[in-house]
């Protein structure tokens, strides 16, 4: 479904992406783990073009996605890139919601304008309500987002970006910014869609989630892949030392919280 | 019909005036606005409420009101001032208010840790307000001070309605002998702006350098 | 010679109703000029937003109309336009050049309300395959309106006070009924007391009304 060859990516003088090689078959749950500043966010903004790459070649379900045509590169026209972001949809950590729209308008927002010939309100509306229902937000079609509890806003852009009917979900780090009691409502609906075989490329921090929900676990530092495999291969018997420095931080963390089990009792 | 290239050099001497008025302004201005603008930290609540009013009412009439305003009102209460006085005292009463809610503005845009830092070294209030708040707040309103300076030169051109010469009258006087207002005009325009962007210019070097320093 | 100067309050109120034709002609030409501005600066902002040379010419378009006073232009207008063939009268040069120079100081507004949106809420528009233009107008646009607000409203008051320049061509507003009050009797001092008054009292109006737009946007839709 996805295959990414050789990608590099500077900014300025800084390389973020140093040729880095991705393949996700149709279907596939990937979640890609690593340290900052390791090239995971660069590399999903790349699959959706909103980062232009230096050089590399992204295909998504066959298609050559590049910013300038194959044949004549020339730049492709907007129309086109646009039409192509719409096949991708993407979820990111600081959630994005429109303030100034309620809920139901943030998800028919996109349908009604890129579909603006074919689609009539009732329809996208109804369509949207279906979506809200899924992540488990059907009575709050007509709130406002400033009314939303983190965990929820990001269930409705997650709605959002399924109203678009996309190929793949592509997921950047969506529950970092969110309260730890947050988080589990959003990792149900993201596990959820992994089961009813959406093809998923998931940037996490949440461990026992690569390791529950994830087919293949990829591991990135300092703009190349270092690590793949399956979940238990990758996250239970590390090979690399960077990897297992970078896992040794999330044993850190846990034992601390194994310690708090033990004296305050599990939940 | 006269030559209007040959005015210029007329035109040029006018432009000297308006800087020479803009200057006296501008000196005057930032005494009393930044006098004013700082004093309403230091005074009680009821002072700084009159001090509010007064900005207030000065910001609130436009200057050419003004102008008349003070042309009639000094020699009604026995003062009397020629017209060049006159332009000068609405002029820097007027720019004096922005200065002094430009000064005001900084200083009331400090972050309110500083006045607690500086108590906490062991400072007193009137202190920290002198050598921590007052000098940030002074490097803090430069931007906007020297964005200031255009408008009090912008404003000079209304000292031509009572009658100073300046460059807005001496423009009109061209004008009228040339007949040639459009050509006139535009050089008078042009003239102006020559004068205003540089300090437009600085004070947009000004605010970016701030910008940077304020945001790391 | 005034020695002991006596307020001369009843002459004062007695020609207050004589301000109301001026009040309104003040406003008419207010209302002129902010049409114009808020076109021309909606048009200026978003002309700056695109990387073309139309960006250029906004860009000097605003710095020519910030680094010339606004009587200048009018007088450009008014008296120069007529050479180069173009007539227009005092009411459309006046509106013209009040609401040309806003235009300018506008468009900066907007374009500080522009910026101030911030950059995910563009990436989550064309995340979901809106074109720019759509992601402009049906995400960024609201929101920079509504950033705006403050900064607008302060320039509206700025726009009421500037209508006193159209004076200097003869149209009968605050001012120049002002003027022709006073030189027709001794007190000339109150009437220009009134004429400040009546400023004060427009801007405080419009400055409550603007106020309270800013509140209605925060709660509509």
């Amino acid at each position: 479904m996805i295959s990414v060859s050789g990608l590099h990516k500077s900014y300025g003088g800084t390389s973020v992406l140093q040729g880095v090689d991705l393949a996700v078959g149709r279907g596939e749950t990937v979640v890609i783990i690593g340290p900052s500043g390791s090239g995971k966010t660069t590399l999903l903004r790349c699959l959706n073009f909103l980062v232009e790459y230096d050089s590399g070649q992204i295909h998504v379900d066959g298609k050559l996605m590049w910013f300038k045509d194959a044949a004549c590169s020339a730049r492709r026209p907007i129309r086109e890139i646009a039409a192509d972001r719409a096949e991708i949809g993407m979820v990111f950590q600081s959630f994005n919601l429109f303030p100034h729209r309620t809920v139901l308008d943030n998800i028919t927002m996109a349908p009604l304008t890129v579909r603006r010939g074919s689609l009539a309100r009732p329809e996208a509306e109804r369509e949207a309500r279906r979506l809200l229902e899924r992540v488990g937000l059907g009575d709050k079609a007509s709130a406002h987002p400033a009314t939303l509890s983190g965990g929820q806003q990001q269930r409705v852009a997650i709605a959002r970006a399924l109203a678009m009917n996309p190929k793949v979900m592509l997921f950047d780090e969506v529950t970092s910014a969110l309260d730890p009691e947050l988080v589990d409502e959003v990792l149900s609906v993201i596990r959820q869609l992994a089961e009813d075989g959406m093809t998923m490329v998931v940037v996490t921090h949440e461990i026992p989630f690569a390791l529950d929900v994830a087919d293949r676990v990829i591991f990135m530092d300092q703009g190349a892949v270092v690590e793949e495999g399956p979940p238990e291969r990758v996250l239970l018997h590390p090979e690399t030392p960077r990897l297992k420095a970078f896992l040794r931080r999330f044993i850190e963390m846990n034992r601390i919280a194994r310690r708090m089990t033990v004296e305050i009792g599990a939940p | 019909m006269g030559n209007v290239g040959s005015a210029l050099p007329y035109l040029l001497q006018a432009s000297v005036m308006t800087l020479r008025l803009a200057i006296v302004c501008i000196v005057l201005a930032t005494v009393i606005g930044v006098g004013v603008g700082f004093l309403g930290a230091l005074v009680g609540r009821a002072a700084e409420a009159t001090i509010l009013a007064v900005i207030y009412i000065l910001r609130g009439i436009p200057i050419l009101a003004q102008l008349f305003l003070v042309y009639f009102g000094l020699p009604f209460f026995g003062i009397f001032v020629n017209s060049y006085g006159v332009a000068i005292i609405a002029i820097s009463l007027n720019m004096g208010a922005l200065v002094a809610e430009i000064f005001r503005g900084a200083l009331l845009s400090l972050p309110r840790a500083q006045m607690d830092a500086g108590l906490a070294i062991g400072l007193r209030p009137r202190q920290v307000l002198w050598k921590v708040l007052l000098p940030q707040a002074l490097v803090a309103a430069m931007p906007a001070y020297v964005s200031m300076m255009p408008v009090t030169i912008k404003a000079t051109a209304l000292a031509s309605v009572i009658g100073i010469w300046e460059l807005t009258l001496a423009s009109k006087e061209i004008a009228a002998q040339t007949l040639d207002t459009f050509r006139t005009f535009g050089y008078a325009l042009l003239l102006y702006f020559m004068l205003c962007y540089p300090f437009t210019l600085i004070g947009r070097y000004l605010e970016r350098r701030s910008t940077a320093f304020h945001s790391s | 010679m005034n020695q002991n100067p006596r307020f001369d309050l009843s002459f004062m109120l007695r020609h207050v109703p004589d301000f109301g034709p001026a009040i309104l002609t003040a406003l008419e030409v207010f209302i002129a000029a902010l049409a114009i501005a808020l076109v021309v600066g909606v048009v200026l902002a978003l002309a700056r937003v695109t990387r073309t040379q139309l960006a250029w010419l906004a860009a000097a378009y605003v710095e020519i109309f910030r680094n010339t006073p606004l009587l200048m232009q009018l007088y450009f207008i008014f008296f120069g336009l007529p050479i180069a063939g173009v007539m227009i009268s005092p009411f459309v040069s006046g509106s013209a050049a009040i609401g040309l120079q806003h235009g300018a100081f506008f468009a900066e507004i907007l374009r500080g309300g522009i910026a101030a949106v911030r950059r995910d809420q563009r990436e989550g528009g064309l995340a979901l395959g809106m074109l720019p233009s759509q992601v402009m107008r049906q995400i960024v646009l609201p929101q920079a309106l509504r950033n705006s607000l403050p900064a607008a409203g302060n320039q509206l008051v700025l726009l009421l006070q500037d209508t006193s320049f159209v004076s200097t061509i003869g149209i009968f507003e605050i001012t120049l009924r002002g003027q022709t009050i006073a030189e027709r009797s001794a007190a000339s001092f109150e009437m220009f007391v009134v004429v400040g008054a009546i400023y004060l009292l427009l801007s405080a109006i419009l400055s409550l009304a603007a106020r309270g737009l800013e509140f209605a946007a925060a709660y509509a839709r």
